[in-house]
């Protein structure tokens, strides 16, 4: 479903959300439709937080997807991805580069959104969470993997270790467990148990 | 974080210029930067803009030209870590830069933020100035003396601070010989940390305020020579030194011909070790000879003052990371056979 069918344009959404500028305040239910329209977006079609191309947007290639943002200088990557994307898998945890919950790939390389300023990921090919599970009945393996391994507890940790495993997997695809620990420490989980996380990334890369 | 304006210049003249009035500051890959901007550390305002070193062009390069090593202070520790030419002939160098924070901060951050980065003291660090220390008002106490100092200076103070600086690749660029390039001059690694750069107190380098490091460059070791660097923290995966070493050592004949040692996070600056390096000098290596080596580097090392007011804490002191620095130079020199 797209947010016009809801009775909200992008346009006017973008139109409130703007209203608030350096707007660490901006409405979460309205988010909320963007985070779904957006999730469900499989299709390479371009959808636009404001007037596409052009004047003081930039461009977001996230998950093969174009999105044009008007940003502040001063606004991290997780912060545009998070809460003017609503791609909401991304989460912000410690935003001080302390606990890998924010990681997303730039330039297929794992990084930590909250400690990248949005202007330095300009039409950089960006991917998040999101693109391992373009909605819940469609898990690619990773996320699949994840779910039936239980390597999680909360899951708040979870589209971090996941789209940094993506990485690890392209660059090593059957790592062993010392290879996995070392290439995720950047990882924090509070609540589940690192090793079974890690764990699992050792039997994705050999097969399940 | 508070709104500051990030300026893009295209050249280092323009990064200079853009830096020369004060009220801006460097920003490369952001990793230190942006953790001091959103902590708000300081009392003093913070910078109205950035100036972002990222979007100057051939600042990334890595490569030996005739005898000397070259890299761009924007290179990444990524980028460092792995290349085959660091690991095999500047050792030292490649596990320093390894061994910083994890993967993803080693993607992000480069060596010039690294060698630049700030001191390390919670008390200093802390969010909001929850304690105004001695680093940033002129009358503030040094918190560490008072409390808990288990992670700062075992070689006394600077300007009454006891913060160590936590760069993990000073040490091995500071072994190795490395020559620093600004935009102004050149500095030997052994002239760029200073402790008392009056032109900012958050310095922890010589640097003006609108001199920008440029290049870092090394020369090639002499025929025989293997390096090392060694790290303790608290997490093995991804934390901040508590003590680092890299020891740099030519053999000829079995025994040691030059020795070139160096620590770190244990003083305001990193620290070169001559007493190891004249205490190896001469002799074959082996446990023993390294070991003492060891101990020769922490002549004149004390662990800090334990007051009444922080024997009422569970505090442990730092009197440990002398131990432990020994045995990081000891195993340094070992790693050199
Ligand atoms: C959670 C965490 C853990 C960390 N662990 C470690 C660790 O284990 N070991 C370690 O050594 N560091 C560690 N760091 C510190 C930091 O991430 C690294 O030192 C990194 O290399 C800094 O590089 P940067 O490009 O991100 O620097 P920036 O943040 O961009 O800059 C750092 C400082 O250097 C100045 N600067 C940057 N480039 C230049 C230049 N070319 N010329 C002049 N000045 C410049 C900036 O003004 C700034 O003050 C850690 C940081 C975090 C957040
Ligand atoms: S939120 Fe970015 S590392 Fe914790
Ligand atoms: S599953 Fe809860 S923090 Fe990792």
């Amino acid at each position: 479903m797209t947010e016009e069918k809801k009775g909200i344009s992008r346009r006017e959404f973008l139109k409130d959300a703007s209203l608030i500028v350096g707007g660490a305040a901006v409405g979460s239910t309205m988010l909320g439709t963007v985070a779904v329209a957006s999730c469900n977006n499989n299709n390479n079609t371009t959808t636009s937080v404001g007037p596409s191309g052009g004047g003081r947007h930039s461009l977001f290639k996230v998950n093969g997807i174009d999105h044009w943002v008007e940003i502040e200088p001063y606004w991290s990557l997780n912060f545009v991805i998070r809460e003017k994307l609503g791609l909401t898998f991304t989460k912000m945890g410690c935003d001080r580069g302390e606990c890998g919950h924010c990681t997303v790939l730039v330039n297929d390389l794992p990084i930590y959104s909250c400690m990248m300023l949005a202007q330095d990921a300009i039409d950089k090919p960006i991917e998040t969470a999101e693109i391992l599970s373009p909605d819940l009945t469609n898990l690619d393996g990773i996320a699949k993997s994840f779910r039936d391994n239980a390597a999680f507890q909360c899951g708040f940790c979870t589209a971090g270790w996941m789209i940094a495993t993506k990485a690890l997997l392209k660059k090593n695809p059957s790592p062993n467990l010392d290879q996995v620990r070392e290439e995720l420490a950047g990882h924090l989980c509070i609540c589940s148990g690192i090793i079974e996380i890690c764990q699992t990334v050792v039997k994705i890369g050999q097969g399940g | 974080m508070y709104p500051f304006k990030v300026n893009n210049p295209t050249t280092v003249n323009a990064a200079a210029q853009a830096l020369a009035g004060g009220k801006a500051a460097i920003i490369a890959g952001g990793t230190e930067q942006l953790f001091f901007l959103k902590a708000m550390h300081s009392p003093a305002t913070p910078p109205e803009t950035l100036v972002n070193l990222k979007s100057i062009p051939g600042l990334t390069d890595i490569k030996e030209e005739g005898n000397t090593l070259k890299i761009g202070a924007l290179a990444t520790l990524t980028a460092i870590a792995n290349n085959d030419i660091i690991k095999s002939k500047y050792t030292a160098l490649a596990q320093a830069a390894k061994a910083v924070a994890s993967p993803e901060l080693r993607n992000q951050g480069t060596i010039g933020g690294n060698i630049c980065q700030r001191v390390q003291c919670w008390y200093y660090k802390a969010d909001n100035n929850l304690f105004p220390c001695r680093r940033k008002v002129s009358n503030g106490p040094c918190y560490a003396l008072l409390g808990d100092n288990r992670y700062n200076s075992i070689f006394g103070q600077v300007n009454t601070c006891y913060a160590v600086n936590p760069s993990d690749t000073a040490p091995a660029l500071l072994a190795l010989g490395a020559k620093i390039v600004t935009n102004k001059k050149t500095y030997n690694a052994s002239e760029f940390w200073s402790a008392t750069n009056t032109s900012d107190i958050e310095k922890t380098t010589v640097l003006a305020l609108d001199e920008i490091v440029t290049e870092i460059q090394i020369p090639a070791p002499a025929a025989g020579t293997k390096s090392a660097f060694k790290k303790f923290a608290l997490r093995k995966s991804f934390d901040f030194p508590i003590v680092n070493a890299a020891a740099v050592i030519t053999l000829s004949g079995g025994t040691v011909s030059k020795a070139s040692i160096a620590l770190n996070a244990v003083h305001n600056l990193p620290r070169k070790a001559t007493a190891a390096e004249d205490s190896i000098n001469g002799k074959a290596i082996n446990a023993d000879t390294a070991w003492d080596a060891g101990v020769a580097a922490l002549n004149g090392a004390n662990a800090m003052p334990q007051t009444p007011a922080n024997t009422t804490w569970d505090t442990i002191g730092n009197k440990y990371m002398i131990q432990i620095a020994k045995v990081l130079v000891k195993r340094a020199i070992l790693d050199c056979r």
